[in-house]
């Protein structure tokens, strides 16, 4: 089991942030590699080519995403594997948006994390870890800038998918 | 005669020209008797060590190797070298002596039988004078057609009694083997040839069954029918390596450009390949493709647990041939064969990450790539186990008369070994090991060995003064480094000490050398060479640190 633990300081307002934060369609923009496959309510279907060093691999999931704007914070889960199902991953995590400075700025927190099993597991041994964590550090990334791309909220231009 | 000389007779008459062992009471009148018959007595320090070299001479001479050990504690030092032979697939006949196998009260009782299933080899018991001819044939006979090693248990007693049989009635076991290769059925060539024509992108995997077969023009002609890429597996490394389109090993010690262009792969053809977990990285280094796979075996499971859209059960060569053969019906594809992807390949395997170096120490890629250039490639190579290896498979790349890859059982000790044994099998041929120094001290002893025979052996000791891998899965797991830290003394010394020449290495000029010193007389020759511990191989970087190199 690998954990997530990443802070994300956003130079936007909280208000502008949540909606971006809480559309799986803007979330999935925000990981490299993935692409939205299917959206109904708060579930979705992604896929997901990661690079485990050279080597290229896609896993296909199924994820729900919960969020409470009371708490301003949110819940995801998903699982899934590659096209044999030899290889099994399983994710769930908590993301938080709070207030930074005099409430210009926010600060996005998120924990979690990955199960792997399956042969993949043992091909990358400890590299996995650092795979997932440089996964989270690059979605951190550009969901940053995703956000700092309409400050004042996604209304502002339509929502679009990165091309990465 | 005495059933020890019946059984000497019988050796010689399977071609055993030189047994590797360590004298005791059970095997001193089969040992006298064989060298009388003039058989060359390699007298080791070890008798595992003594294995490794008949193992060694058997990769290299496709004969069964012969060792021998006296019984109880003479046999029980057989352990590891057993199973990595028994792993790798080595013909191989273990004379070992024994005393009374009912008497456990006898102070080097050992249940022979038992400790030959735990280590893996076949058992043959001399169990009467009249069996001595049968039981030395069926040995030799399994070992050649299963190629796998079989420990011939002799009790003492038995060896001593006086058995009336004629040597010239002798019938050797290779007259008992099939001699014809196994053709391929010819609907399975043709589904394999429709598989590969509809492929744009084909990579080959050639294995130890294709090196067996002899198969490289027939492979290379496949390559050309078919626009492949030509890969091996580890234990094929320098398999065709004078073709433009090899890209070397496939699985964990490919290239990354290697990888690239095999997860574009729609069609696999392993030939002489088992396709096992680490050469396709489980399925995922070809995640596309459908597998074609040429072996000798019934029938074979790939490493992902499926099975090939096309099994062709035949020799290596015959199939290969016979594949190209049905393709010439289709017009041959570029496929891979393009002139970028020669022009990429040729300049694949350069690893520029900069480090910063240990004060008096070289960068492993730097004198891996030195060796390979100045060591001529008349002189075949026998590769050790461990981080440091890693290098070499993958920066050496010359073509060499052998290449022997090991990581059989996964231990470290088999370098200097198996390099005495190569040697003495191709009459005394210079060849050059490269493993490093926990690998190496493990059997120093042997080096005195490589001395007293006068084996022409320059052994590479890659000392970073440390158990490498472990040092470096400390530093990515956050144990203490120190743990794995032992120093060694002046190898160089330690050579010349033992009767041999040596040198220690710390700068490329030094290098330069003491390379050209055994190349111009080659001897037995000890090389220190103080390598960097900061220097991380590629397989490291890719498994511990997922990075995309």
């Amino acid at each position: 089991m690998m954990t997530v633990d990443e802070s994300v300081a956003v130079a936007a307002a909280p208000a502008a942030v949540w909606p971006i934060l809480t559309d799986p369609k803007e979330v999935v923009g925000c990981i490299p590699g993935a692409e939205l496959l299917s959206l109904e309510g708060d579930s979705f279907d992604v896929k997901v080519t990661v690079k485990f060093g050279p080597m290229a691999v896609s896993l296909t999931g199924h994820g729900t995403m919960r969020v409470d704007a009371a708490t301003a914070s949110g819940l995801i889960s998903g699982d899934g594997g590659d096209s044999r199902g030899t290889t099994r991953a399983k994710g769930e995590g908590s993301f938080a948006l709070a207030p930074e400075q005099d409430g210009s700025s926010s600060r996005i927190d998120i924990h979690g994390t990955v199960t792997m099993s399956g042969p993949l597991a043992g091909v990358i041994e400890r590299g996995a870890s650092v795979v997932i964590a440089r996964l989270t550090r690059a979605f951190a990334e550009a969901l940053a800038q995703r956000v700092m791309r309409d400050p004042d909220g996604p209304e502002s231009t339509p929502a679009t998918t990165p091309s990465n | 005669m005495k059933v020890y000389q019946a059984l000497a007779e019988s050796f010689v008459r399977e071609q055993t020209s030189t047994v590797f062992g360590l004298m005791g009471d059970a095997n001193m009148q089969w040992m006298n008797a064989m060298s009388a018959l003039g058989v060359e007595m390699v007298n080791v320090r070890h008798e595992g060590a003594g294995l490794a070299m008949a193992d060694g001479w058997a990769r290299v001479t496709g004969r069964p190797g012969v060792c021998t050990t006296t019984s109880g504690p003479g046999t029980a030092q057989l352990a590891t070298t057993m199973l990595v032979a028994s792993r790798a697939g080595t013909p191989l006949v273990a004379f070992c002596g024994d005393g009374d196998p009912d008497n456990r009260a006898e102070p080097q009782y050992l249940d022979q039988a038992r400790f030959a299933a735990a280590i893996e080899a076949e058992f043959v018991r001399v169990a009467s004078p009249e069996a001595a001819f049968d039981a030395v044939q069926r040995a030799f006979f399994i070992a050649s057609s299963q190629s796998r090693p079989v420990l011939l248990s002799v009790p003492s007693e038995v060896q001593a009694k006086d058995v009336d049989l004629d040597p010239d009635d002798y019938v050797p076991s290779r007259s008992l083997l099939n001699k014809w290769r196994d053709a391929p059925n010819q609907e399975a060539v043709a589904a394999a040839a429709a598989i590969i024509a509809a492929g744009q992108r084909v990579v080959i995997v050639a294995g130890r069954g294709a090196v067996r077969s002899g198969a490289a023009a027939e492979v290379q002609r496949l390559a050309a029918a078919s626009g492949a890429l030509v890969a091996t597996s580890l234990l094929a490394k320098g398999f065709a390596a004078d073709d433009p389109f090899n890209v070397g090993i496939a699985g964990l010690y490919a290239t990354r450009y290697a990888i690239e262009l095999c997860q574009q792969a729609d069609v696999v053809i392993g030939v002489g390949a088992s396709l096992n977990a680490y050469t396709t990285e489980h399925g995922y280094l070809f995640p596309d493709a459908r597998y074609v796979q040429v072996d000798t075996r019934p029938a074979a499971l790939l490493g992902d647990g499926r099975v090939a859209d096309c099994y062709v059960r035949a020799d290596a060569a015959l199939a290969a041939d016979a594949i190209a053969d049905a393709l010439e019906a289709h017009p041959a594809p570029v496929g891979f064969r393009t002139p970028e992807v020669r022009d990429l390949l040729a300049q694949a395997s350069e690893d520029s990450q900069p480090f910063d170096l240990d004060d008096g120490t070289l960068d492993p890629r730097e004198v891996v790539r030195q060796l390979d250039r100045d060591i001529p490639d008349t002189i075949g190579l026998v590769l050790g186990s461990g981080h440091q290896v890693r290098f070499p498979t993958m920066l050496m790349n010359r073509k060499r008369p052998f290449v022997i890859a090991q990581h059989h059982f996964g231990c470290i000790g088999q370098g200097l070994t198996v390099g005495i044994g190569a040697s003495l099998a191709s009459d005394r041929a210079p060849v050059f090991t490269v493993e490093g120094d926990a690998g190496f001290m493990m059997h120093l002893a042997e080096f005195e060995t490589a001395v007293r025979y006068r084996v022409p052996l320059l052994v590479v000791v890659m000392n970073d003064e440390a158990i490498g891998a472990e040092f470096h899965k400390s530093v990515a797991s956050g144990l203490d480094q120190s743990l794995t830290l032992m120093t060694t003394p002046d190898l160089g010394l330690v050579g010349r000490s033992l009767g041999g020449s040596g040198a220690l290495v710390r700068t490329t000029d030094e290098l330069s050398v003491a390379l050209a010193d055994f190349v111009a007389n080659p001897r037995p020759y000890l090389l220190d060479v103080r390598i960097s511990r900061t220097v991380l191989s590629i397989p490291y970087r890719r498994l511990w640190y997922g990075e995309d190199v």
